[in-house]
């Protein structure tokens, strides 16, 4: 089990993975994360990358549905664009939507889920430090492999139809790998679900919510040393497709929905390293496209429909350098994105320039270490049909401390400040009626407060890990109704300011060989209240879809070949609009999870696991989002084997 | 685990403990009172009827969800009354609901489907034991008062809104409104005897809110392109045929007597206007009857009484609404916090 696994690792030494080499020094990590291991993952058994981010303390999902459902994240109160999503260290963008669905991204081949705040020394793309955090996927598919064959296969079958195939083949060795993945992925989606007639509740199946999808990816890396230095090489190429009804928000009395979108999504990218004792270097490219295709056949225009198609090129490239000078570091970055969005509707031809460039400089000292950077955020938008705002510029200064274990043994205390800007999307500034080109970036700002205690008491570990923050959103870019309640526009009107806190506490116990039991729980509270305008009536209110209060809290206990699992989860009250009253309350809920597995050892380095489950076992009825009614009690059974 | 599990169940209960309690119904039914229609947002099922006791001036909230044990469902966008019965047409759950004007109890709950689409009734208007609903597919249903069916479907423009009665005519305005950049721009006029379209007026683009007076004149507000083009009031002579722009900027029209109260909200200023227009004499009777700092989202005005008037604000559409009340010189003498987009009301002598 053991969310966060990984803070475990860190230990009396800075240990800075990069990639196979790892740099040593006197300095607890100070990376601000929290990770998710490929055990974790499994052991959850999420549909996608958007359930199983629930579990990360201080990450708020906005959930559209269950498999297939739209999900969109929010962090500490800022909004999902404030987030970089990372695969494989190539950041990933949707410049259309401002962020990624995490819905459809699938956890079959992720080794590890790291949630980000403040990055110290990894050479991770820059565009993703300047975000307000950053999400970091590292997959089967592109990790050096020492093994001639690795296999990854799983097959699932689950309740409302849901049937999955993955498999994943790598020939490894000592210099270079290629990979092979593809998954294939039905789901009929008719769940039940209950809706309140006043007193009386009743039970209704979902309809109009199919899904197939399919992804396939390939890999390949190779990496050489020349004297002291190591060079690593990586490609990918990934495609997908996704074909889904859109059930959307449950309507009393007019369940008529036959929406439907087709989603294609290819990539090709590459990544190089360079490690060398005092110089690293990390560069990457990634060119991807993007197809959406929306239909809605029972619209009530002049044609009868609604037939949408865009296409986004998205084109990005970076590089981030490091240079380690007896106790400084110095880090160096930029990245560029260009995005291009086309489509068949009066959109025009919208075109982005996005540039980020990254100056660091961290100095450790005996008891402390500091960092200071600066960042310079650039968005030259253009459009062949309109006018367009002025180029935006921005420089953001950033500072974080962080004490050394020589201060405090098992203790560490740290502080950081993050400002940050987002563009608005091409959607924001551009969707017809409702865009609005004269928008300018949204822009948050971050204070950190917090430590880390970690503990190792025979075969006991304890981790306990605490933040307070204090952010700020400005500018906030909000879509409100105009003219009438069917004219929307989108405006910079909001401003937030966010006050929280969490506490995560993590324990392992290694009873022996045989029993080992994990537990972590945590709890988040953020006030995020609106501060735009002391005159309107939702003056210090809290913003609307932003719970107060969530909690969760994962068991396990393996005994030999099986292991136990448990999952709670509890979203608290929060409000569909930002006035805060009761009728736009929505009240809070609770879900577990349990499930089993069973390992049989074939061979040495076969393995065939089964693993069973009940999702939403006391079969809660709720909907984060209101009237995006979620699935009760359901049901899954996944046989997978692995070799190697 | 367990005892995380009860920490957690309590604070469910902790918070999920303070929820509003349904409150009876009054004796005798419903009188001395405002009836108001709360339109609700798209997509939240939370359009509501909420009743003002005009006495001890206390508000019920969720009136119909109370009154029926079930919602009223989602855009309720237009509420009349006609005889003893209570006409809602509910946009996005696409029905007609119907109660009795006394008790609120729904009589007929009519699904406006058509071949499994949902039609999306609009307005709504009255006429000799018949009642006209137009419908986002492009038709008007008339329903017979007695029988609570739809007799009859009539084919118009695209995107039916605004509906009224001027002599022995039914006028449809055709706002094309979901056709976006390429709106209707046409007015209907049905003979009530035939129900038929006899005539094609052009007022010009997106037709909405459309009202009749008693000098053969129907009014009708042409809301443009939110852009350029203005939205403004013209005016069908149903005579002479003629059409003119009378270039009073407009969002929505009511009729008092022989004065059409012109609602205006300009949402580039957010500042909301009401101009009194005398159609005995075709005269712009008061440009600015209302102080427009009292409103923040003017969404219509209703007669009161004998003077007065009531004007609909939906505070920025999406926080709850006030009926603000105004005397007979344009003073605001009170206001009252309802539902979400107040839209019609009905007044309980």
């Amino acid at each position: 089990m053991l969310l966060f696994v990984p803070l475990f690792i860190w230990s009396q030494q800075d240990t800075t993975l990069f990639e196979e080499v790892t740099i040593k020094g006197n300095h607890l990590k100070v990376d601000q994360h929290t990770t998710l291991s490929e055990k974790d993952i499994q052991q959850l058994a999420p549909h996608d990358l958007g359930t199983l981010l629930q579990y990360v303390n201080g990450v708020t999902i906005k959930n559209y549905g269950g498999i297939g459902g739209m999900k969109t994240l929010s962090h500490r109160g800022l909004g999902g664009e404030h987030t970089q999503l990372v695969i494989d260290g190539i950041p990933l963008n949707d410049p259309q939507n401002g962020q990624s669905n995490l819905g459809n991204i699938q956890p079959n081949n992720l080794q590890e889920v790291k949630v980000s705040h403040q990055n110290a020394n990894a050479l991770v793309p820059v565009s993703s430090l300047i975000k307000g955090s950053a999400i970091h996927l590292k997959t089967f598919d592109q990790k050096f492999s020492p093994h001639l064959l690795s296999i990854r296969s799983s097959v699932i079958l689950g309740s409302f139809g849901q049937k999955e195939a993955f498999i994943a083949l790598k020939n490894g060795g000592q210099k270079s790998f290629l990979s092979l993945t593809g998954s294939l992925r039905t789901y009929e989606g008719n769940y039940p679900y209950q809706l309140n007639y006043g007193n009386e509740l009743k039970t209704t199946y979902r309809r109009n919510n199919s899904l197939n999808d399919y992804h396939f990816s390939f890999g390949g890396g190779y990496k050489w040393r020349h004297n002291s230095t190591h060079h690593v090489l990586k490609l990918s190429a990934k495609t997908s497709g996704i074909d889904q009804e859109l059930p959307g928000a449950v309507i009393y009395y007019n369940d008529m929905a036959q929406e439907s979108l087709k989603t294609n999504n290819s990539s090709a990218g590459i990544n190089y390293s360079l490690l060398s004792k005092k110089f690293s270097l990390k560069a990457f490219g990634q060119y991807a496209h993007r197809f959406l295709h929306y239909h809605d056949p029972t619209f009530l225009n002049e044609e009868g429909f609604i037939d949408n198609q865009y296409t986004t090129h998205s084109t990005i490239g970076g590089i981030h350098l490091r240079y380690q000078f007896k106790d400084f570091i110095f880090h160096a970055g930029n990245d560029m994105a260009y995005d291009v969005l086309m489509s068949s509707r009066d959109l025009g031809n919208p075109t982005r320039l996005t540039n980020t460039a990254m100056l660091k400089l961290k100095y450790q000292m005996k008891y402390l270490s500091a960092e200071v950077s600066v960042f310079n955020q650039s968005f030259l938008d253009k459009n062949s049909i309109q006018d367009h705002r002025n180029d935006y510029h921005k420089f953001h200064p950033q500072l974080a401390l962080f004490t050394s274990d020589k201060l405090f043994s098992n203790l560490q205390l740290f502080a950081w400040f993050k400002p940050s800007s987002r563009a608005p999307s091409f959607n924001e500034l551009y969707y017809s009626q409702v865009g609005n080109k004269a928008l300018s970036p949204e822009e948050s700002s971050q204070i950190d407060l917090g430590f880390k205690y970690y503990k190792t008491i025979k075969r006991f570990d304890v981790q306990v890990n605490g933040n307070l923050f204090k952010n700020e959103v400005k500018n906030k870019i909000l879509a409100l109704p105009t003219q009438n309640l069917f004219v929307w526009s989108i405006q910079n009107i909001g401003k937030v300011d966010i006050l929280g806190g969490d506490l995560h506490l993590a324990t392992q116990f290694n009873i022996n060989k045989e029993w080992n039991i994990n537990l972590q729980v945590g709890a988040s509270y953020q006030k995020a209240i609106d501060i735009s305008d002391e005159n309107a009536p939702t003056y210090k209110h809290q913003i609307a879809y932003t719970p107060s209060l969530t909690g969760n809290a994962t068991f396990s206990a393996t005994y030999k070949k099986i292991g136990l699992h448990l999952a709670g989860l509890f979203i608290g009250e929060r409000y569909s609009l930002n006035e805060n009253i009761q009728s736009n309350r929505l009240d809070p809920y609770i879900t577990f999870d349990v499930s089993a597995n069973y390992s049989f050892n074939i061979q040495q380095k076969h393995s065939l696991k089964l693993h069973a489950g009940i999702k939403n076992v006391g079969n809660s009825a709720y909907s984060f989002i209101r009237y995006y009614v979620m699935p009760g009690r359901n049901y899954f059974i996944k046989l997978s084997y692995e070799f190697n | 685990m367990n005892s995380i599990k009860y920490i957690l169940v309590a604070l469910v209960f902790l918070t999920a403990c303070k929820k509003e309690e349904a409150e009876p119904l009054p004796e005798g039914g419903y009188s001395k009172g405002i009836l108001v229609l709360n339109e609700g947002l798209f997509q939240l099922n939370n359009s509501s009827l909420s009743w003002i006791d005009l006495e001890t001036e206390d508000v019920r909230q969720n009136l119909f969800l109370n009154t029926n044990n079930r919602p009223l469902g989602d855009t309720g966008n237009d509420m009349i009354v006609y005889g003893n019965k209570i006409y809602i047409t509910v946009t996005g759950s696409s029905t007609v609901e119907i109660l009795d004007k006394s008790s609120l109890k729904s009589i007929k709950q009519i699904p406006f489907n058509y071949n499994g689409q949902a039609q999306e009734p609009r307005n709504i208007t009255t006429h000799q034991g018949k009642v006209f609903v137009s419908s986002f597919d492009g038709y008007v249903s008339a329903i017979d008062t007695s029988s609570l069916q739809i007799t009859k479907r009539i084919k118009v423009g695209r995107n039916p809104e605004g509906v009224c009665i001027s002599n022995n005519s039914l006028f449809v305005a055709n706002s094309g409104g979901l056709d976006n950049g390429n709106p209707d721009t046409t007015v209907f006029e049905i003979d009530l005897s035939s129900l038929v379209v006899v005539d094609t007026f052009v007022v010009g683009a997106n037709p909405g809110s459309i009202c009749a007076d008693d000098y053969n004149n129907v009014y009708v507000v042409k809301r443009g392109d939110y852009g350029a083009n203005p939205s403004e009031v013209v005016r069908i002579n149903t005579v002479d045929k003629s059409v003119v722009n009378l270039g009073i900027p407009a969002t929505s029209l009511t009729m008092i007597d022989h004065q059409l109260y012109i609602s205006h909200y300009d949402y580039n200023t957010s500042s909301s206007a009401v101009a009194i227009y005398n159609c005995s004499d075709q005269t712009m009777q008061n440009p600015s009857f209302i102080n427009n700092q009292d409103i923040s989202t003017l969404y219509g005005v209703s007669p009161y009484q004998s003077n007065q008037l009531i004007c609909f604000d939906a505070m920025n559409f999406t926080n709850s609404g006030y009926l603000r009340f105004y005397n007979s010189s344009g003073q605001l003498t009170n206001s009252i916090n309802v539902g979400l987009n107040p839209n019609s009301i009905i007044h309980y002598e």
